[in-house]
Order: C-alpha cells, then sequence, then structure tokens
C-alpha cells in the first residue's frame, strides 16, 4: 500500500510540474526529447497503444504509460527516475473485459557517478545492460511492436543494484559492464523474472563503420514458487551484433540459458533472433524478423517469423503494423501499435 | 558515365578546402583529438579529458557549419542524430547545450573550462586552439 | 420640601436612573463595539492585503530562484551574446507586468542581461530589491547575480483605495503613495511577512467609520431626552395617584385630633394596599372609638371589684387562720360550700385510726415543759403531715392521741380508705423510729415508741354541738372499739381488728394477736398484728397462705436450728404425703 501511494504522489507530483506554466515559458521544446527545465530537472515520458488480433485473442490496450524525471546534480552526479502504469487499460474484445490499471510502478530509479569515462557507477534499479533490445525495451524506440521471446524469458530485464561501467581501458571503442543485484526487486510488479541475486558482465566493441559486436555472461538466482524456499540457478551467455546505416539495420541476438535447480538437475534454452529493417523511405520502414525459440523442456523449438511496418512521422511517433506466423498456427497473429515519446 | 559522376563527387569533396575547425580555449588540457574520440564527446558517450568534465558546445539551429560537422565528424545525418539523442533521451542523457551565434560560442569557449565548439577557421583567434579542422 | 415633591423626585430617580445608566451603558458597550469591529475588520482586510503582497513577493522569488536555475543563465558566461537571457526576462517581466526592471549582473558588476535594454554592458547602479546567485551548471562556479529593480508600485497596485479607504507602504520610514496620513483617521499597520522592512498602513476615515454609529448616538440622546420627559411626566401622575388618599388620611388624622371627634371617617374607594390603609384607618379610629366608651364602663367596674376584693382578702385570711385548727379537708369542705357549715350527721363505713405514745407521761415527767412542748409539736406536725399525705382525716388530738379516720368527707370506697390507712399507720411507725433515731442524736435518750390500733365499722359523722359551738367528729361504738385496740397494742405495732383485716389481708400480711370483747359487743372481736415490711429488730418474717415464720437469724442457736429443720421437715413431709 505505501509503495503503491508513494508512487502515485510521485506521479502526480511530475505531472503537474509537466503542466506548470512556468515551464511552458521556457520556448524550446522537441519532441521525444523531454522538457530540460534546467540541468538538474529533464521530464519526459512516453506510452504505447497496441492492438492485437489472434484467432484466440483481440485486444486494445493503453499498455504502458510512463513518466520519466531525470538531471545532473552536477557534471558528475545524475539521477533518473521513471515510473510507469503497464497495461493502464485493457480492453479485451474477445473476453469483453475492460480492465485498467493506474497506480504505477517504478520502473526505474538509480543514480549514476562518473569517475571518469572508464569508471561509472550506476546504483538503483535500472535496466540490465544486456544486448540490444533490452536497453531499448520500450515500443516506441522498437521497431516492432512486439519483442522477440529472447527478450522476454531468458535475462531479468531489470536490475536493481550496482553497475559498474565505462570503456574499458584496452583501447579501441570497447565498453563494458560488471553488475551486481543482491536483493530482491525495488518493486516488483511488472518485471519478467524475479531474482534474488544477480550478477555478470558484459562487454561491447563499437567499429566505425557502422558494426557493433557485444556479448555478455552471468547468473541469476530466483525463488520458484513463493513458499517452497526451491531456488533455481540460472546462467547465461548471449551474444550480440548489429549494423547500421542510414538505409539499413541488422540485429541479431542470441542467449543460452542453463537453468539448475537442486534435484531437478539442468534445462537448457536457447534463443535467438535476426531482424532486419529496410527504411525504403524516410519515415516508412519494413522490418522482418525471425526468432528461435528452444526449451529442453518442450518437444519443439519455437519459430516465429515476422514482417512488419512501421511508420514514423517523427522519430519519436511511432505507428507499427505486423504480422506473426508462428509454428503453432492459431498463434499466428495481427498486432499494430501507436507510441510516443515525450 | 556513373563512374565520372562518382569521381567529380569525391573530387568536389577532396578539392573543398576545410572550412570549419574544432576549438578549444586555449588553456584547455586537450591538446590532441581522434574524430572518433570527437564523435565520442559530441555524442557524450565521453565527458572528461583527464579530470575536467568537457563541456560540448553546440550552435543552435540547422546552419551550414553544423550540418557539415554532423556529416563530416559525427558521420551521421539529422535523422540519425535525432534519433540517437531520442533514444538517449530515454537514457537520461540529454544533448549538448547550444549557443545561438557562433560569437556566443567562441566567447563561450574562452570562458568555459573543458568547452569544446566549432567555429569557421577565419573566426580562430589566438585566445583558441584547433584541434580539428573539416 | 413636601412629601409629594420628594415621591415625585424619587420617582424620577428611581425609573431615570437604571434608564439613563442602562442607556448609557448600551450606547458605550455599543460605541466600544463598533470601534473594535472597526478594528478587527481593518485588521482582517490588511492581513488579507498583506497575504497578497506576500504571495505576490514570494511568487517574485519563486519565479526569479526559476529564472536562475535554468540552463539558458549560462549565457552569462557568453555575456548574453545572443540576448537569450533578455528575451527570457522581458517575457517574463511582461508575464508579470512588472514595475520594475531584471538585472543580471556578473561577478564583476556589470549588468549582462537586462530589461532595461540601456543598461546593459554597464556596472549596475539600481537599487536591487531581490536577488539571487547564478551558478554555471558546468563548473557550479558563481557566475553572476539576478537581480530584481522593483518598484513600489507593484504593491500599491494591490490597493484599493477611495476616499474612505487608504493603504499605504512605510519603507525606510517613507511612505507610498505619499499622500498625508489624514489627522483624523483609524489606522492599523502590519508588516509584509517576506520583507518585514515594508510596512503597510491601513487607513479609514474616521467621519465615515463612525457615521451610522453617529447617527445612533443622536438617535440614542433624543430618546433619552423624550425617555425622561415621558418617565417624569409618568412619575408626577403616578406620586399624585399614590399620595391622594394618603393627603386626605393626613388631613383627617389632623382634624380627629383636633377635634377629637373619632366619629369621622376618610373614604377612599380602591382595593390597594392604600385602600387597605384608609380601611384600617378607619377601623382603627372605630377601635379607638369603642375602646374610649368602654375604658368609661371599667372604670366604674374597677371601683366595685375593688371593694370586694378586699372583702375577700379578710375571708382568706381568716380562713387561714381557721385552716390550722381545722382538718383540710373540713376546710376545704366548708369554704368550698360542698357542705354548708351546719349542725348535721350521717352514718358511714369509716376506718377509725387511734394512736399515742407509749409510756408518755412516764417520758415527759423528766423532761423540760419547753423540750416536751417542742417535741410533742414537732411529732404532732410530723404525724399530721403523713395523715393528711394519705388523705386522712385528722379528728382530733388527745393529749399526745391522735385521732384519724377515712372516709369522711372524701372516700375513695371503704377498702381503699382501711388500705390507705394502714398504710399511714405504717408510714408513721417509720417515721416514729427515724424520729427517735434524730432526738436520741440530738440528745433525748428515752424510748419513744407509739403504737397503733386500727377498726372499721360504721361510724355517725358530723358536726356535733350546738349552733356558736361545733364540732366535726365521728362518733360510735366502732370509735371506742378501734380505741380499745390500740390501747391492746405492742409498743411500736400496729394492730388492727378483724373488719379491717378482711379488707387488707391481701395487701398487708398480719398475724393474729388475740382477741377482744369490747363493751356492749357479745362477741370477742380478733385482732391482727400488722407485720412490717422490713425487719424489727433483726426479726425476719415469712408469711405464706397457711403459715408465718418468724425468726431471729443472728439469736438462733444450733439447738433451735436443729428444731426448726425438724418442724419444717415434718410440716413439708406431712403435706407431700
Amino acid at each position: 500500500m505505501k509503495l503503491v501511494e508513494s508512487r502515485v504522489i510521485g506521479a502526480c507530483m511530475a505531472l503537474c510540474l509537466l503542466q506548470s506554466p512556468v515551464l511552458a515559458q521556457d520556448s524550446s521544446y522537441e519532441i521525444g526529447l523531454g522538457k530540460s527545465v534546467n540541468d538538474w530537472l529533464t521530464l519526459g515520458g512516453y506510452f504505447s497503444t497496441e492492438y492485437e488480433k489472434s484467432s484466440d485473442e483481440h485486444l486494445l490496450q493503453l499498455d504502458d504509460v510512463a513518466v520519466m524525471a531525470y538531471g545532473e546534480f552536477n557534471k558528475r552526479f545524475s539521477y533518473l527516475l521513471e515510473l510507469e502504469s503497464v497495461n493502464a487499460y485493457v480492453a479485451d474484445f474477445e473476453r469483453d473485459t475492460r480492465s485498467s490499471n493506474f497506480p504505477p510502478t517504478i520502473e526505474r530509479l538509480y543514480f549514476d557517478y562518473k569517475h571518469s569515462d572508464q569508471l561509472s557507477v550506476r546504483a538503483g534499479k535500472q535496466i540490465t545492460p544486456v544486448g540490444y533490445w533490452n536497453q531499448q525495451p520500450i515500443n516506441v524506440l522498437r521497431e516492432t511492436s512486439s519483442s522477440p521471446r529472447f527478450s522476454r524469458e531468458m535475462v531479468p530485464k531489470f536490475l536493481t543494484g550496482i553497475d559498474l561501467h565505462g570503456f574499458a581501458p584496452l583501447g579501441g571503442d570497447v565498453t563494458y559492464h560488471v553488475y551486481l543485484q543482491n536483493s530482491r526487486d525495488m518493486d516488483e510488479d511488472n518485471i519478467n523474472i524475479k531474482p534474488e541475486s544477480h550478477y555478470g558482465f558484459a562487454l561491447a566493441k563499437q567499429y566505425g563503420n557502422g558494426w557493433q559486436i557485444g556479448g555478455s555472461a552471468g547468473r541469476f538466482k530466483e525463488a520458484v514458487g513463493s513458499t517452497s524456499g526451491t531456488r533455481t540457478a540460472t546462467r547465461y551467455w548471449q551474444l550480440n551484433s548489429r549494423f547500421d546505416n542510414e538505409r539499413y539495420s541488422l540485429i541479431a541476438e542470441g542467449i543460452v540459458n542453463t537453468e539448475s535447480a537442486p534435484g531437478v538437475g539442468r534445462a537448457r534454452s536457447k534463443a535467438v533472433y535476426v531482424q532486419g529493417e529496410y527504411r525504403y523511405k524516410p519515415r516508412h520502414s519494413l522490418i522482418s524478423r525471425f526468432e528461435y525459440f528452444h526449451d529442453t523442456g518442450a518437444a519443439v523449438p519455437e519459430r516465429i517469423g515476422i514482417l512488419g511496418y512501421s511508420f514514423r512521422p517523427v522519430f519519436p511517433v511511432s505507428l507499427k503494423f505486423e504480422y506473426q506466423w508462428h509454428q503453432e498456427s492459431s498463434n499466428n497473429r495481427f498486432v499494430s501499435s501507436f507510441s510516443v515519446l515525450f | 558515365m556513373r563512374i565520372v559522376l562518382l569521381l567529380s563527387i569525391i573530387l568536389v569533396s577532396v578539392a573543398e578546402a576545410a572550412e570549419y575547425a574544432v576549438v578549444v580555449a586555449r588553456n584547455s588540457p586537450i591538446e590532441t583529438l581522434d574524430s572518433e574520440r570527437l564523435r565520442d564527446i559530441f555524442l557524450r558517450r565521453r565527458s572528461f579529458e583527464g579530470d575536467v568534465p568537457l563541456v560540448p558546445i553546440n550552435l543552435l539551429g540547422e546552419e551550414a557549419v553544423r550540418t557539415r560537422f554532423e556529416s563530416q565528424v559525427l558521420q551521421m545525418d539529422r535523422a540519425q542524430i535525432n534519433q540517437y539523442w531520442v533514444t538517449s533521451h530515454f537514457q537520461g542523457i540529454k544533448p549538448p547545450a547550444t549557443q545561438a551565434s557562433l560569437q556566443s560560442i567562441k566567447t563561450f569557449i574562452e570562458r568555459v573550462d573543458g568547452a569544446i565548439g566549432y567555429l569557421p577557421i577565419s573566426m580562430v583567434d589566438d585566445s583558441l586552439k584547433v584541434l580539428h579542422e573539416f | 420640601m413636601s412629601f409629594k415633591a420628594k415621591t415625585i423626585l424619587l420617582l424620577i430617580l428611581l425609573s431615570l436612573v437604571p434608564y439613563v445608566v442602562t442607556m448609557t451603558f448600551l450606547g458605550n458597550a455599543y460605541r466600544n463595539d463598533v470601534e473594535s469591529r472597526l478594528m478587527e475588520d481593518m485588521e482582517y482586510q490588511l492581513g488579507v492585503t498583506i497575504d497578497r503582497l506576500d504571495q505576490s513577493l514570494q511568487s517574485l522569488q519563486n519565479d526569479i530562484e526559476f529564472i536562475a536555475s535554468l540552463d539558458i543563465m549560462n549565457d552569462v558566461l557568453t555575456g548574453d551574446l545572443d540576448r537569450r537571457i533578455v528575451n527570457l526576462l522581458l517575457l517574463k517581466k511582461d508575464d508579470l507586468a512588472l514595475d520594475g526592471d531584471f538585472d543580471v549582473v556578473d561577478t564583476s558588476g556589470q549588468v549582462v542581461a537586462s530589461t532595461a535594454l540601456d543598461s546593459i554592458g554597464s556596472p549596475f547602479d539600481g537599487e536591487s530589491f531581490m536577488e539571487v546567485p547564478l551558478f554555471s551548471t558546468f563548473n557550479n562556479d558563481n557566475i553572476g547575480t539576478l537581480r530584481v529593480r522593483y518598484e513600489m508600485s507593484n504593491l500599491t497596485r494591490y490597493f484599493a483605495n477611495d476616499d474612505n479607504f487608504r493603504y499605504a507602504l512605510l519603507v525606510n520610514g517613507e511612505r507610498y503613495p505619499s499622500q498625508m496620513q489624514s489627522e483624523d483617521a483609524l489606522s492599523v499597520s502590519g508588516v509584509v511577512g517576506m520583507r518585514p522592512e515594508i510596512g503597510i498602513l491601513f487607513e479609514q476615515n474616521r467621519d465615515f467609520a463612525f457615521a451610522v454609529l453617529d447617527r445612533f448616538t443622536r438617535n440614542f440622546l433624543i430618546a433619552l431626552v423624550i425617555g425622561t420627559l415621558i418617565i417624569s411626566a409618568i412619575a408626577f401622575l403616578a406620586a399624585s395617584y399614590i399620595l391622594r388618599p394618603i393627603l386626605l388620611l393626613s388631613s383627617t388624622a389632623r382634624s380627629i385630633s383636633k377635634t377629637h371627634d373619632y366619629s369621622q371617617r376618610v373614604t377612599v374607594d380602591r382595593s390597594d394596599e392604600i385602600g387597605n390603609l384608609a380601611s384600617a384607618f378607619n377601623a382603627m379610629i372605630q377601635g379607638m372609638q369603642d375602646l374610649i366608651a368602654r375604658l368609661k364602663e371599667e372604670g366604674e367596674n374597677h371601683l366595685k371589684l375593688a371593694q370586694e376584693k378586699n372583702r375577700a382578702e379578710m375571708l382568706q385570711t381568716l380562713s387561714n387562720k381557721l385552716s390550722k385548727y381545722l382538718s383540710p379537708q373540713i376546710y376545704e369542705s366548708i369554704f368550698s360550700g360542698e357542705k354548708d357549715v351546719k349542725l348535721g350527721s350521717s352514718r358511714k363505713k369509716l376506718t377509725i385510726f387511734f394512736s399515742d405514745i407509749v409510756n408518755f407521761t412516764g417520758t415527759t415527767d423528766q423532761m423540760e415543759s419547753e423540750d416536751l412542748t417542742a417535741l410533742l409539736n414537732q411529732y404532732l406536725r410530723e404525724m399530721t403531715d403523713i395523715a393528711l399525705r394519705y388523705g386522712a382525716t385528722v379528728d382530733k388530738y388527745i393529749g399526745d392521741a391522735i385521732m384519724i379516720f377515712f372516709g369522711d368527707p372524701h372516700s375513695r370506697g371503704v377498702e381503699e380508705d382501711a388500705l390507705l390507712c394502714v398504710e399511714m399507720s405504717l408510714s408513721m411507725q417509720r417515721r416514729v423510729r427515724e424520729l427517735h433515731r434524730e432526738w436520741r442524736a440530738a440528745g433525748y435518750t428515752k424510748p419513744f415508741v407509739i403504737r397503733v390500733g386500727i377498726h372499721t365499722g360504721y361510724c355517725t359523722v358530723g358536726n356535733f354541738g350546738t349552733e356558736s359551738r361545733m364540732d366535726y367528729t365521728i362518733v360510735g361504738s366502732a370509735v371506742n372499739l378501734a380505741s380499745r385496740i390500740e390501747n391492746m397494742a405492742e409498743p411500736g405495732t400496729v394492730y388492727i381488728s378483724e373488719d379491717t383485716y378482711l379488707l387488707v389481708r391481701e395487701k398487708f400480711a398480719s398475724l393474729p394477736v388475740g382477741k377482744v370483747t369490747p363493751k356492749g359487743i357479745s362477741q370477742p372481736v380478733q385482732l391482727y398484728k400488722v407485720l412490717m415490711d422490713e425487719a424489727v429488730d433483726g426479726v425476719q418474717t415469712l408469711s405464706q397462705e397457711g403459715f408465718q415464720l418468724q425468726y431471729q437469724p443472728e439469736l438462733l442457736t444450733a439447738e433451735s436450728r436443729e428444731q426448726l429443720r425438724q418442724v419444717l421437715e415434718k410440716i413439708t413431709r406431712d403435706s407431700s404425703s
């Protein structure tokens, strides 16, 4: 209850600030870049609506509404806060239900200390610095409305802990992350995995010609069931690479998970996706994605093919349509979304 | 025909003399700067030179100098740059500060420790150090 | 001053004083109330105004703090070459409709940006009303200050002044707007919380403030005068009405005292207290008239009564003297007129008592005559007292002998008469024993014992003798028998005849002691000795139906004890078998 209240109050305060007339006096606002009040306060937010239709699902939802505030106290210290209401409104036409969920959750709340370009520390609840997809998790920044299973089920999206990061002192454009969580999540609502501990590292290298590669490895423990006390430990190894130029983007990510639980043994799962985007005209692009997902527990690996179209009148406003072909054809679906970052 | 055209474009670009310079104050700790590092500074991936925080400064608007800086130095077009900063906004990173005129950029660089900006070479005088020309 | 004038004055005072006091008090209270209300109102209005000024200053403070925090202020570093700060400040000034200017002054004191465009580039020389420091967001250095030059008209525009209400600012003793403070005004003042050096004065024209009150006061005075006149008139009429009968009474009273004509009356036709007074006055005069008549009558009667009283007193003296020689009953009987003193007799059953002192002549021979007289007189007096206490009729003293009877002139019944007689005899015996002890203590050592004889029988009782010398006494054989029994009685005892015995045996234990044959009576009369309650010289007496036992414990020997035991044993054994 207390948590919910503090969230509501925080969200209200941020909204009030956004509407404050003094802010409107300062001229420059550009959509997608937030409203910078001053150095220590920039306000922003995003929302996305999604329409989904398959043989057994038919939804229209306001699936994300979030506000964020961030700023620098000085050149070394900064912070970020993001509050999000997930599934703020869902109209399920298949089941003919409507539901709403306003109280927001703390999506991110962290402080950064930049010691140097080689070493920064981020403490608090943050996005796990693994891969590409995971670090741009919101609809408006994605190429498709849907996210691959890779990003949904393999690694905890969020980290409540410490991340040391910076340019690796090796030379070249190599960045590193070393991250550690040794507690429960700050706000366990609306997160994909609820680890009790999590640690790992990530490396990324950028080449000047538009190529990037990266990889990460880590281990997390989560309680299975709320009371049994049984914990599973999962190791993961992940690789990613992308290429960007004015016309094309190509992204590939893959991960192998080994989950072990006492008395159960090991289970291994693999997830890979490859996605290409073709910006055939400014503001318009076509996207295709292929996903592969295999869990040792499941008889057949899952394969998904996606074809999508995206229209961005400006980059932070996105209208997307896609069709998914699943191994199990009953899961085929049409998804479209409209999302804005402001 | 095509090749000729392509060649001529290359020739033109080569022939085009450098008109602009990336400059810092005369007493700035930065002595040299490769283009990759320059890019990182203006994309705010890097923020320090030693212990001195760096303050990249952009010219407001879409003046020729800025467009040229972006395409030559950052090697990105407007859409990419916009995409980059929108994405950064989500990460809690703001674009560099701006000044509305070249004169004020010059003054800014002279007066603010760690400031780094770009000016037409014609405006460069003794108070500034040129690190890069484009 | 006449009573009437006094009354009128008093009435006027009594009604006017509370009226005037109340009216004055109320008027005063109202005045004070109005004044304090006015002041309260003004304080309140002043408070509201001060709050507004405070808010306005606070919001100004917030605004400039906010402006100072904006990134654009970094342009101080470039000397605001692009005029971005100036433009922002101009916008802000316009927005606030500020009378005054915003200035941004760098650390050297130069105006870098200002809404007063002329002053840009020159040293700041205005008066800074409010200022906040500016910091570079790049290195947190102080890069200057944002100052506000503030005209007091910014604050005075909140003042809604008119002819009667005026606000003014007091800044460092100066007044804005600088019109003179009117002499005749109510004023309250306060200071702005944000800027204590700014005082605010709120004045209200006194004439205006008190207009209502003045009107009220005038009406109040008129009401007071009219009220006073009405009350005086009413008081005069009331006094006349109340006093008329009183004056009438007083004139009537004066006339009566002058003329002594008590037949005069007052005519007042009222049912109130005054009416009552008049009736009471009339009744009093009537009473006095009656009283005077009665006094006259009683004076005459009184003279008669005095004469009669003289005779009565003579009679009283006479009867007192007589009483010494007559039995009180006889005396009483005579004086109460119950029985007229006349010769005549009746036959009644009386209980007759005789007593004498045993061996009196032998005793008296050895005594001085005076002692003897005193002794005898005391004895007779004591005995007579006892007799009278028991309601006896003392018939006569015959030397040392006393003759007493019960049953005439009052009888309580034959039996009761006998009982009283026996009881009286026992009292006398006891008293004689006491007297004996007293006399012995006084030196009279001779034995002094009396004996008593009692008989109950029919006697002739009455006044015997001649018309000139009568004696109330009893005659008959019963008298002789009683005397005879007395002669036979042992010293110190009471003997009673059988006739008496039969009447008293229930109450008094008696021992048969022998018989006597009186003259003229054929049969002997059985005599009884009445046993005294208490032991006589240590003799214990026990008497029940069928036995009487007398014994003297200290004299009992072992032999006699044994004998007594055997007798009692025998008697009880016989009766039980």
